[in-house]
């Protein structure tokens, strides 16, 4: 059965943020932390509250899962969370709908002529 | 000490929430360093409160109730209706609150009934009751005789009907406090010359309170009765005996003006004043305490 991911759209920014920093890999919450710190060049920074809240409604929609803590790992108190298919298609459509965004938001700039003061 | 009060806000937070990511935040918080940060993590995790008590009510419920569905988090929580329980201990907690508030109305309603007594002045007159010494404060004896009437004195509604039916109790009780006070003894003659209508200078029974109801309106009476009860009605009432002091039925003036130096012999327990079980027969006494 095809899911309908455009009923999660548009996403909220830190939704937005989350899911991006985990298409690369696996994190832990520090880690999407840092991430989304690094994507957003420091312009937009998570605090936990915010991010763990974004989380469990991710991980009850099903859009991010939880995985098993790596071998090796330091601190046992942190766990991994991995985009799911599903997390994979929602932000696929939220950056289609916002290329779409931008595409028709050129198309304004571009053909808007100048306004006579 | 910043750790501890972020630990302390996170034990605040809803049990599921804190369940599943307390452990995590606790471990971000511990990779943080410098007082700016974890300062901003606190206010983080104040506002986390506030969002997971306030917003996330509804979602948490429905989790409850009967699993996460994708759909539940694309409804305002505004537009939930849930039957709301509140919990037992809270139930309990608010019926014991509701008692005491109750019984603490119910005893002040009880209490206010009544206005509070109080004593004004000292029981046993002293030379100052000043603590300070001054040479502007001379010591001073108190000059005014404050006197408390007894709330519960049984006698009490007796003694007004009495004074009330007496004319010359009334007349002596000029403060109509049903004492005869030193005072009162002392302007006894002046007092009494008021009840004097016929201003013949004497007092009959009939101008002391003396009253026959419909046989005094009866032209027919022999005056010889009248007389006889006037006379009984003299020397029943003790203030009365004492100011007829030749018996004859009546107050002359020259007994008027001897009233208060009698009057002080009814004084038994020489407190200066008359009160009502020293004007009262004692027959009628008995009585009453009978009843």
């Amino acid at each position: 059965m095809k899911t309908d991911y455009y009923r999660f759209l548009p996403l909220a920014p830190a939704t937005l943020h989350i899911l991006l920093a985990l298409a690369g890999e696996d994190l832990h919450g520090y880690g999407i932390m840092l991430e989304v710190s690094r994507q957003s060049e420091g312009r937009y920074r998570l605090g936990p509250g915010t991010l763990y809240d974004n989380l469990q409604r991710l991980l009850d929609q099903g859009m991010v899962q939880e995985v098993t803590r790596r071998p090796g790992e330091e601190d046992s108190r942190r766990r991994y969370y991995r985009l799911s298919s599903m997390g994979r298609g929602v932000l696929s459509g939220e950056i289609a709908r916002l290329e779409g965004v931008i595409r028709d938001a050129r198309l304004c700039l571009e053909t808007a002529k100048p306004r006579r003061s | 000490m910043f750790r501890f009060f972020y630990l302390c806000l996170l034990r605040l937070h809803p049990r599921t929430f804190r369940q599943r990511f307390a452990e995590e935040m606790v471990a971000i918080f511990d990779e943080t360093t410098g007082k700016r940060s974890q300062g901003l993590l606190l206010a983080d995790a104040l506002v986390s409160l506030g969002r997971q008590w306030v917003l996330r009510r509804g979602s948490r419920r429905r989790a409850f109730a009967g699993g996460v569905t994708e759909r539940s988090y694309n409804e305002p929580v505004f537009h939930t209706f849930e039957s709301f329980r509140p919990h037992r201990g809270i139930l309990t907690a608010g019926a014991v609150l509701s008692l005491v508030f109750f019984g603490a109305i119910t005893f002040t309603i009880g209490r206010g009934g009544r206005p509070a007594e109080l004593l004004i002045g000292a029981r046993h007159p002293r030379r100052s009751v000043l603590p300070v010494q001054r040479s502007s404060i001379q010591p001073a004896d108190p000059t005014t005789d404050v006197k408390i009437r007894d709330p519960v004195d049984p006698w009490r509604k007796f003694a007004a009907f009495y004074f009330n039916v007496i004319l010359a109790l009334r007349a002596l009780d000029a403060d109509e406090d049903l004492v005869i006070s030193a005072l009162e003894i002392a302007n006894a003659a002046a007092s009494l010359k008021r009840l004097d209508r016929d201003q013949d200078g004497r007092l009959t029974p009939e101008e002391c309170g003396h009253y026959l109801g419909e046989f005094g309106a009866d032209a027919e009476m022999d005056a010889h009765f009248a007389k006889l009860t006037g006379l009984a009605f003299m020397r029943l009432n003790p203030v009365l005996a004492a100011l007829d002091v030749d018996g004859s039925g009546e107050v002359s003036a020259g007994e008027i003006n001897g009233s208060s130096a009698a009057l002080k012999h009814l004084d038994k327990n020489a407190d200066r004043s008359l009160t009502i079980n020293e004007v009262v027969p004692e027959r009628v006494q008995n009585q009453i305490r009978r009843r």
